[in-house]
């Protein structure tokens, strides 16, 4: 539907017969299901076709109900489709494959049962919590990933090594103090990712990147306690990832700073004189990772374990702000800012005490976001908040 | 007769046996060798016993274990001051008499003895895994600085001062490598690595880059030389990217968390 104008976000007929919801450029994963009136997870066929002003195009072929079963057999036997996150390419050549509730790739199951796109282990129970959060497991040991004729094998529990299996011609990059250990003939270089000194600098990424060139093996590892999680991404998708979590990704993914504009502005005055500080709770850049040019695979070690969820057509959740892993660039990101209620004389005293203020990022979806358990906890700031980017929650 | 031998360390056990005599290792679970031939350590499961000499290690804990062992009366072991997590009241500690060149260099801590009979409970505060290197006879083993957790009786200790100016500045393991030997019976070293640790056995000749930060143990005969990545130049000074080159042959072993020299992140 190139050239045509393309229909703002919205609940549309997708053309067989379901209610689904449009991101103003990709038909997602969500339909509306009159008879419960809920949002359902439901993967369409793969299309190349958009969303026009004139109404609902894709061919789309409803499968799996992944909320309604959620189990990995009734998946696998109904899973063969996409939408905003499963690879076009995987789907139309495993009709009938194992659908990842993890990484939203249908494909095969590898020798020790792990999914072949993230590693992750075949799910054969949900494991959520009565709040609808869903322990994202992470490449397990010895798990393989295959990209493409190389592949990833990951070992160890505590804090997991990605080894990487690299035929000829085949490449990775990755920050410099990951590497763990390489084998001779692995080619190692700098990584020219595009982006400037400066622009490395302001975003925080590290200033050395590193390439290798296969064949050979090259082992890479972070150095806190955690899981390696795995992000297949789709041709022209992509992710928003928390700073420094980055392990590794496959040439086709692209590294670009952004500027955030989730900012807020204190007012420090000490009776003599009033200072303004403004700060960025996410840092000055997002850090957004696109597939360009193919399908590309992103690693990331993840502090802790690992949550994630997938928000409906405008649900909301609020987390803190140095929690958030990574997100579907689907998903709305906002500060809040939430003051407890205080009572009685000592009130006034209590509302000047800016310290119990509590700043959570409000997240409202459609799409998927991943939490660690291990973040940096900051304590609030101790002054007013007058500016930014920020609604005020009082109760 | 028939035995089953312990793939860790190669020593015989009765063929019904779950879990290693001599190291610990458990017998019933597959071994976890990665496709380029590296293996994870043993995990030590939580609770399991094993003998050495007349003495009993019990392991605790699962994120950052402890050692804790009822010493037999004619038993001693070695160990860090600092790694001392409780003991008996009753069972007696001594200075342990280090090379006199090591204590010249300034041994920057201090090595006791503990005798049986009685309990003792060691553990580092990092998580990780405690690893079981029975030392026979013909092994002489290289440890990083600060990695031993305790040493039986029958291992002797001394240290191998690091020589070159680019493996004291880059190669990440202090001046000093501890190496341990048998004095005459086979003996125990516990190691602790910071989260996993996984062992390749390189061949005669065959090299291995290894980010110098990784490096948890090797045998003597392997060889440990750190340097720069050609061709790679970092940093506003075109700073280099130093790694350790290990030669065979011989057992590597590395872990997986680690502070990297160059970066905080």
């Amino acid at each position: 539907m190139s050239g045509e104008q393309q229909a703002p976000p919205g609940w549309y007929d997708d053309g067989h017969g379901e209610r689904r919801w449009w991101s103003g450029r990709d038909w997602t994963d969500y339909v509306w299901d009159a008879a419960s009136g809920e949002q359902r997870i439901r993967p369409m066929a793969p299309t190349t076709e958009g969303m026009s002003t004139e109404g609902g195009t894709a061919e789309a072929t409803a499968v799996a109900d992944v909320a309604e079963t959620g189990t990995a057999a009734a998946a696998t036997a109904a899973a063969s489709g996409s939408g905003a996150g499963i690879s076009t390419a995987a789907a139309s050549a495993s009709a009938g494959g194992y659908w990842c509730p993890y990484c939203r790739q249908t494909g095969t199951l590898g020798s020790r049962g792990e999914c072949l796109s993230c590693g992750a282990h075949a799910r054969v129970q949900e494991i959520v919590s009565d709040s609808g959060w869903e322990e994202l497991p992470g490449a397990e040991d010895m798990a393989h990933i295959q990209i493409g004729r190389s592949s990833v094998q990951i070992a160890g529990d505590y804090v997991p090594i990605a080894e990487f299996s690299l035929v000829d011609g085949d490449a990775i990059w990755f920050p410099h103090y990951k590497l763990t250990y390489a084998e001779e003939q692995v080619q190692l270089g700098k990584h020219a990712d595009g982006n400037g000194f400066l622009n490395r600098v302001r975003s925080g990424m590290t200033m050395t990147l590193l390439s290798a060139q296969g064949p050979g093996r090259i082992a890479l590892s972070d150095n806190h306690m955690g899981e390696i999680v795995a992000l297949p991404i789709d041709d022209g998708h992509g992710y928003w990832v928390r700073d420094h979590v980055f392990l590794a990704a496959t040439p086709a993914v692209t590294y670009r700073p952004h500027k955030n504009d989730l900012w807020l502005k204190f007012r420090k005055d000490n009776g003599k004189e009033t200072e303004y500080e403004v700060e960025y709770p996410l840092g000055r850049y997002d850090e957004l990772f696109h597939a360009q040019g193919g399908p590309g695979l992103l690693l990331l070690h993840s502090p802790g374990n690992t949550m994630f969820r997938d928000l409906g057509v405008g649900e909301t959740i609020r987390i803190p702000p140095q929690a958030l892993l990574y997100r579907d660039l689907s998903v709305t990101p906002y500060l809040v800012a939430e003051y407890p209620s205080t009572t009685g004389w000592f009130a006034w005293f209590t509302t000047q005490n800016y310290e119990n203020r509590h700043l959570w990022l409000s997240l409202t979806g459609p799409g998927r976001v991943a939490i660690s358990s291990k973040y940096e906890k900051e304590h609030a700031h101790p002054y007013p908040i007058v500016d930014g980017t920020v609604q005020f929650h009082r109760w | 007769m028939e035995v089953l031998v312990c793939s860790w360390c190669r020593l015989n056990n009765a063929p019904d046996a779950t879990q290693c005599a001599t190291c610990g290792a458990p017998l019933d679970a597959d071994d976890k060798v990665s496709d380029s031939g590296w293996r994870e350590a043993p995990r030590l499961k939580d609770m399991e016993r094993f003998s050495f000499s007349g003495s009993t290690l019990q392991v605790e804990g699962k994120y950052v274990p402890v050692a804790e062992i009822e010493l037999h009366p004619n038993d001693h072991v070695y160990f860090e001051q600092h790694t001392m997590l409780w003991k008996d009241p009753q069972v007696p500690l001594a200075q342990y008499n280090l090379p006199a060149r090591r204590r010249a260099h300034g041994m920057p801590y201090s090595v006791l003895t503990a005798s049986g009979a009685g309990r003792i409970a060691f553990s580092r505060d990092a998580p990780g895994e405690l690893v079981v290197m029975p030392i026979h006879a013909d092994t002489e083993l290289d440890v990083r600085e600060h990695a031993f957790l305790l040493a039986s009786h029958a291992v002797d200790y001394t240290f191998q001062r690091i020589k070159g100016l680019a493996n004291l500045l880059h190669g990440g393991s202090g001046m000093y490598l501890d190496r341990f030997f048998a004095k005459g019976e086979p003996g125990m070293l516990m190691l602790h690595g910071n989260g996993d640790v996984l062992q390749r056995t390189l061949g005669a000749g065959e090299r291995l880059l290894v980010e110098p930060g990784t490096f948890l143990y090797k045998d003597a005969s392997v060889t440990m030389n750190t340097v720069a990545l050609p061709g790679i130049k970092v940093g506003l000074l075109g700073g280099k990217i130093w790694v350790a080159e290990m030669v065979g042959p011989g057992r590597v072993g590395i872990q997986s968390m680690y502070h990297h020299s160059s970066s905080e992140d």
